[in-house]
């Protein structure tokens, strides 16, 4: 994060936090924040993946203090004490979430204090210190997720097939919705009920109760280190990390036999569920082979894509790796242990592994590669152009496909994959 | 020395507002009388500041760099932007499209305590490294000057280093609510940094200053007419070169495919290079397309030539009309857009036959006033909002008002079941005679199967409690207090 950095991909803590936000059914977010910062990170964020709209709430609609000279030399806590009556008055919403930007943060705004007024008075808020220099969206995620914990989540009797899954961030994961919704598909057949926070119509009731849970599902070799020590200190819920997205039959196998370990499920049920999947996928795997194509695939992307992909593509599909680039900004101390995963596939030597996301040096690595396809994000396009050899995007940021609820993950997600492959854009 | 870019925000320069809700006729006689006040709201929604329409001005300027001299979050824009960069390359026959060049300094915490100025020269010496473009631009940012970085005195240092030219841009958002303050700065800018004195003058040569919502087939529309009359067209800012930029000043005259946009540096170069300029009109719609093509006839002494073309074109256009209007008669229009788009979008209204009710324009002020006038002559007293999106406020008026058609941004409306037609499409004509028909067409067809909003608006509702539409929409206007 310190550094200067060509064609960032990924936004701010404030544009991790909002996206994280506006997502969890019927919040209504509300910025306290510089004029531009809503429409800069909902560009940054929702349309620069895949133009995914806007839905209930973003883009213009989300209240913003819109922070003028004024507020800079005086102070905003009055503009957000206003913001936040008018707004309860006129949104409709289950939880009113304040998140405050760079400029609040520097001039040192005391928004929480204006925020609990308004909760002595009965109403559903929290607030969130996610000014924009604290990080980036990866930050933001956890900031709403850790505040959200301290400021709402009861303790509430356990159930057993309870689990919260964390880790896969809205629009950084440009299929997060496609994505959590195979997952959470995958886990009910185990007989567990998964909240995904961000998708089903899961809100601040769903929150409240996630100590319910008897685990926490990470789905990032990185993501949420400080969320789940939370939830596992005042709730003793224990979490199990899946090291990047399950994509494909092995990887997806693995994933249900580690959960299902973890649950202690019934060993049968684990295993018919994964029998039934696994024969559907070969249904279809077995109607690509005609044409099958091999490549030498670079994959340009966060942790949870490089590692999923990665997987499958060398494991299960007959591809060959070259360059894996990571983009995310993973903590150090995970790096070893990811780049350990990439350089242990089944086949195939292991890639140069590579953690960064600023374009010229990407674009060297891809280049100096020997690769025949990329699989990257958008802005790899001009490079694979350059080469002269086909592209597909499958990390943010997108702009060559509308993204609804498109998925790599589980099982069904590799079937999509195989078919985006063959007509690479 | 650096030079300075700063621009007089739009509020002192031309009285610009963000807040006002009442009707056409009242906001004319306010405005001719210079009694219009400006309100502030208590409640208000997210929209665009004057560094994004700075980075939306500057990015795709070819030979150039950006650096954003901000926590990342500020580069959010520059995706979208990089978006049309490519599609607007293919559309210009490149067929490898590249990425924009663009930089963030990251600003983080540490740099939030100690200044950021180390890293913008990092970020400098970088891009000269890497790309040695011709020109590199800095666009400043809330973060940025609030803790004081002297972007000035780096870019002075720096400059002895680097073979492009550095140019800074004091663009952070809090010093303005009127974003396209944020154009006036880009131009300054390239005033100050690009232009001089041409030793050789074009006198067939016309500016045409056009920000990045022109798409190319609007800009193909102009050049059209620019051409019939025996003239060519050089734009400016947006995919232009360095030395597309410096042959400014070699022009004949100067024009705008937005006013809002270009008004302020054609008055510049007017003033500075004796180079005239189209004032007031927007060359959207038939009348104002003719009457813009006769203004910048009459300023490069080509009115004959203006006069036929524009009689040749009416033939043409005139029987398609007559069709398009007998398939708009007595519909109900509600317009919103910027301020030059949405009120010269109404005075389409007139010709192409159907009803103004009512106009959301995000900002007004001097420009708009005349077109304004002219709009209320023509048509019976209609509701006038001026908001910076705050799509709230719209919401409630256009439920009360229930109009036929919409046409504007399309994010929220069809969630109230009406149709609507895009204005900023990137792919058809707003702009010029073609763009007349193109428009009509698209609001035909949108009335022909109008199902997509009517049954969205059945299962999906906007964000706001039914209570909100029972109120006034300028409940959270606050007319006595102003900033």
């Amino acid at each position: 994060m310190a550094f200067v950095v060509e064609n960032p991909r990924y936004s701010c803590t404030l544009g991790g936090a909002l996206a994280t936000a506006r997502n969890i059914y019927r919040t209504i977010p509300i910025l306290h924040a510089g004029p531009g910062c809503g429409a800069q990170v909902s560009m940054g964020q929702g349309a620069a993946a895949g133009f995914q709209g806007v839905g209930y709430i973003g883009g213009n609609a989300v209240p913003s203090s819109n922070m003028y000279e004024k507020e800079v030399v005086f102070g905003g806590e009055e503009r957000l004490r206003e913001l936040i009556g008018s707004t309860i008055e006129v949104m409709d919403g289950d939880l009113y979430f304040v998140l405050t930007g760079c400029t609040a943060g520097i001039i040192g705004d005391d928004s929480e204090s204006i925020v609990n007024e308004f909760r002595k008075n009965g109403h559903t808020v929290a607030h969130a210190e996610t000014a924009g220099f604290k990080g980036n969206s990866y930050s933001g995620y956890e900031i709403a997720f850790e505040a959200l914990f301290d400021q709402h989540v009861v303790p509430v009797a356990k159930e057993a097939a309870v689990v919260n899954i964390f880790g896969i961030v809205p629009y950084q994961d440009i299929n997060w919705q496609g994505n959590l919704e195979e997952i959470v598909r995958l886990l009910r057949k185990l007989g567990l009920k998964p909240n995904a926070f961000l998708i089903n119509r899961e809100g601040i009731e769903t929150i409240k109760n996630s100590s319910s849970a008897t685990l926490n599902i990470l789905i990032s070799p990185w993501l949420a280190k400080d969320l789940a020590r939370q939830y596992e200190e005042k709730y003793q819920i224990p979490y199990l990390r899946f090291s990047g997205l399950p994509v494909g039959p092995t990887a997806t196998t693995e994933f249900l036999k580690e959960v299902g370990l973890k649950l202690s499920l019934d060993n049968e049920l684990i295993q018919s569920v994964i029998n039934e999947e696994t024969a559907y996928v070969y249904d279809y795997l077995e109607k690509s082979a005609d044409v099958f194509t091999r490549y030498r695939f670079a994959v340009v992307g966060d942790t949870n894509t490089v590692l999923g992909l990665s997987k499958f593509l060398v494991n299960d599909y007959g591809q060959l790796p070259t360059v894996a680039i990571i983009t995310d900004e993973p903590l150090e101390e995970f790096r070893e242990s990811i780049t350990k995963e990439l350089s242990s596939l089944e086949y195939g030597l292991p890639p140069k592994v590579v953690y960064s996301q600023d374009q010229w040096v990407i674009r060297n690595e891809l280049v100096n590669s020997n690769a025949t396809l990329i699989l990257g994000s958008s802005l790899d396009k001009e490079v694979a152009q350059t080469l002269k050899i086909p592209h597909h995007s499958v990390s943010f940021p997108v702009n060559d496909r509308l993204i609804l609820n498109h998925s790599y993950a589980g099982y069904r997600g590799s079937i999509a994959l195989i078919e985006d492959l063959f007509a690479p854009r | 020395m650096t030079k300075s870019s700063t621009a007089v925000i739009r509020e002192d320069r031309l009285g610009s507002i963000t807040g006002y809700c009442g009707t056409s006729n009242d906001l004319a006689s306010q405005s001719r009388l210079k009694c219009l006040q400006n309100a502030d709201r208590s409640f208000t929604q997210a929209f665009q500041c004057q560094q994004m329409t700075t980075i939306l001005t500057l990015l795709t300027i070819r030979e150039s760099a950006l650096i954003i001299h901000a926590p990342v979050g500020c580069t959010g824009c520059a995706l979208a932007i990089n978006t049309s960069f490519r599609r607007g390359q293919t559309l210009r026959g490149i067929a490898n499209p590249v990425n924009a060049r663009w930089v963030s300094t990251n600003l983080d915490e540490a740099d939030i305590i100690h200044g950021g100025e180390k890293k913008l020269r990092e970020a400098i010496l970088s891009l000269e490294e890497r790309y040695s473009p011709k020109v590199i631009f800095i666009a400043t940012s809330c973060a940025s000057a609030i803790i004081g970085d002297d972007v000035d005195n780096v870019v002075n240092q720096t400059q002895l280093e680097v073979k492009g030219k550095i140019v800074p841009i004091h663009c952070e958002g809090f010093r303005t609510k009127i974003s396209a303050t944020g154009y006036d700065s880009s131009y300054n800018a390239i005033l100050e940094y690009f232009l001089e004195p041409s030793d050789v003058k074009e006198d067939d040569l016309v500016n045409v200053l056009s920000p990045i919502s022109s798409n190319k087939l609007d800009n193909n529309e102009i050049e059209r007419l620019i051409n019939a009359i025996g003239l060519k067209a050089n734009f400016v800012p947006c995919f232009s070169s360095i030395d597309d930029l410096k042959r400014i000043t070699a022009a004949k005259a100067s024009t705008s495919s937005c006013i809002v946009h270009g008004d302020y540096f054609m008055n510049v170069l007017d003033k500075e290079y004796g180079i005239p300029h189209t004032k007031s009109v927007m060359p959207l719609g038939i009348e104002n397309t003719d009457k813009w093509l006769l203004e910048l006839a009459e300023i490069t002494d080509k009115t004959e030539e203006a006069k036929a073309f524009i009689e040749e074109e009416h033939k043409k256009i005139d029987p398609v009309l007559e069709k398009l209007r007998s398939q708009l008669k007595d519909l109900r229009a509600f317009v919103s857009g910027g301020p030059a788009r949405a009120v010269t979008i109404a005075s389409l209204a007139k010709e192409l036959g159907f009803k103004i009710i009512g106009v959301h324009s995000y900002t007004f002020d001097e420009l708009t006033e005349e077109n304004v006038d002219a709009l209320a002559e023509n048509q019976e007293d209609f509701v006038f909002n001026v908001a910076n999106m705050q799509p709230f406020e719209h919401a409630n008026i256009i439920n009360q008002l229930k109009p036929d058609i919409f046409i504007g941004n399309g994010t929220w409306v069809p969630k109230q079941g009406i149709p609507t037609v895009q204005v900023l499409d990137q792919l058809k004509n707003s702009l010029g005679y073609k763009g007349v028909i193109e428009t009509g067409i698209k609001i035909v067809e949108a009335l022909q199967n109008p199902g997509f909003n009517i049954k969205l608006s059945k299962h999906k509702k906007l964000p706001y409690r039914s209570s909100w539409y029972q109120e006034s929409p300028i409940k959270y206007l606050k007319t006595s207090e102003v900033d």
